[in-house]
């Protein structure tokens, strides 16, 4: 397992930025199982090769803004925790396009996915609301179903709904500042 | 490079040697907007009539100071933004909050006719001042975009494009005071800080989405 603090990566990471195929080749190999890692705990897991691909692409597009200066590891770090944050934010633009379109329940696979991921946020969330979110995105009942259980109304729910999911993005944006 | 032929050995085929972005870049760039503003503006419209009198008692100091001084500040803002492993300090707003604090201070320095409504009401010079820093701050926000921008890696693309804004549309109004000779507060609110508010607008809405990566 590639760790955080591997000396090697300031290096190799330089010898990239002069066109050093064979750093890069390590350098891309050590940071494909520190991203397997970094992503496994916080996303589902069959989204994580794809994210670690994301990450990859980034680093090789956007390698000229890493200063040679100061180390390579807070650089991919933030990085990976950008593409991180930009992958649950769509997940939550999902949901809610879901919610917006009655498709409630859907069984498409990226709506698996945020499901999944969104019930990691659902602790920061309002207990009413978290409370219809879990209803609806995880438990997979309709928002009348969810809305006669709760004794809220149908506009009510969709209302607590988005005013949640709303407060998981505002999670995400202040864990993107920090 | 993208996810369907995504592959470590077509990375690693794809290296070319990459000069890593430098801060002087963005200072050599400023620097060459500034001047070619100045140089717009004493070609175009000619230095104000009372060039010397106002060198001479202040007025062209504070007045250029204000959008300097605000300019520096987005200029440092939007080199912590341009790297994804760097963000703003609280310290860098303290130049704007200077070039605010002269504006204000303008406001209680200047006698009740020179902040009074009626200098909004000379439109001629106030549409001149509008359209050439706001054109001026569109031309230099494309140049900025093509030579800086479209190489950075922010994890705030929408506020780095509304920053640069700020940053091309101060560069113009600075220049653009060579030859302003209004110099009322209440004017240099409204239509030189407004114009330079609806760069950062225009910014903000074409970057939020065009600098995400």
């Amino acid at each position: 397992m590639s760790t955080y603090n591997s000396q090697n990566w300031d290096e190799w990471a330089r010898k990239t930025l002069e066109g050093d195929k064979s750093a890069y080749r390590r350098l891309l190999g050590e940071l494909q199982q520190w991203l397997t890692a970094y992503y496994t705990n916080r996303i589902h897991p069959a989204a994580v090769d794809d994210l670690v691909q994301e990450a990859l692409i980034a680093f090789h597009t956007k390698k000229e803004t890493y200063e040679p200066s100061r180390p390579f590891g807070p650089w991919i770090a933030a990085v990976a925790r950008y593409k991180w944050i930009d992958y649950m934010r769509k997940n939550l633009k999902h949901i809610e396009l879901e919610i917006d379109d009655n498709l409630t329940g859907a069984d498409d696979t990226s709506g698996l996915y945020a499901r999944h991921d969104v019930e990691r946020l659902l602790r920061h969330v309002p207990k009413e609301q978290a409370k219809v979110i879990d209803m609806v995105k995880i438990k997979q009942m309709t928002v009348a179903e969810t809305a006669k259980k709760t004794g809220h109304s149908v506009s009510s729910v969709k209302v607590m709904i988005h005013r949640g999911l709303k407060t998981m993005r505002g999670v995400l944006e202040k864990d993107l500042a920090e | 490079m993208t996810k369907e032929n995504f592959s470590i050995d077509s990375l690693v085929d794809n290296l070319t040697p990459v000069s890593p972005l430098k801060n002087a870049r963005l200072y050599i760039l400023c620097s060459v907007m500034l001047m070619a503003g100045a140089f717009f503006t004493i070609s175009t419209f000619g230095l104000r009539v009372d060039f010397a009198e106002s060198l001479y008692n202040g007025t062209l100091v504070w007045k250029i100071g204000i959008f300097v001084l605000l300019a520096i500040s987005a200029f440092m803002v939007v080199l912590s933004l341009s790297r994804p492993d760097t963000k703003p300090e609280k310290w860098h707003a303290v130049p704007a909050l200077l070039g605010l604090g002269i504006l204000i201070w303008q406001f209680y320095a200047q006698d009740a006719d020179m902040i009074s409504i009626n200098r909004l009401m000379m439109f001629s010079y106030a549409i001149q001042c509008i359209t050439t820093i706001t054109i001026g701050g569109l031309v230099a926000y494309f140049l900025m975009w093509k030579f800086w921008l479209v190489k950075t890696a922010s994890t705030k693309p929408a506020r780095l494009a509304m920053v640069s804004g700020f940053l091309t549309s101060s560069l113009m109004a600075a220049a653009y005071s060579l030859h302003c000779n209004q110099d009322s507060a209440l004017y240099i609110l409204v239509y030189y800080v407004g114009s330079v508010a609806v760069i950062g607008l225009f910014g903000r809405l074409i970057g939020a989405h065009t600098l995400k990566w």
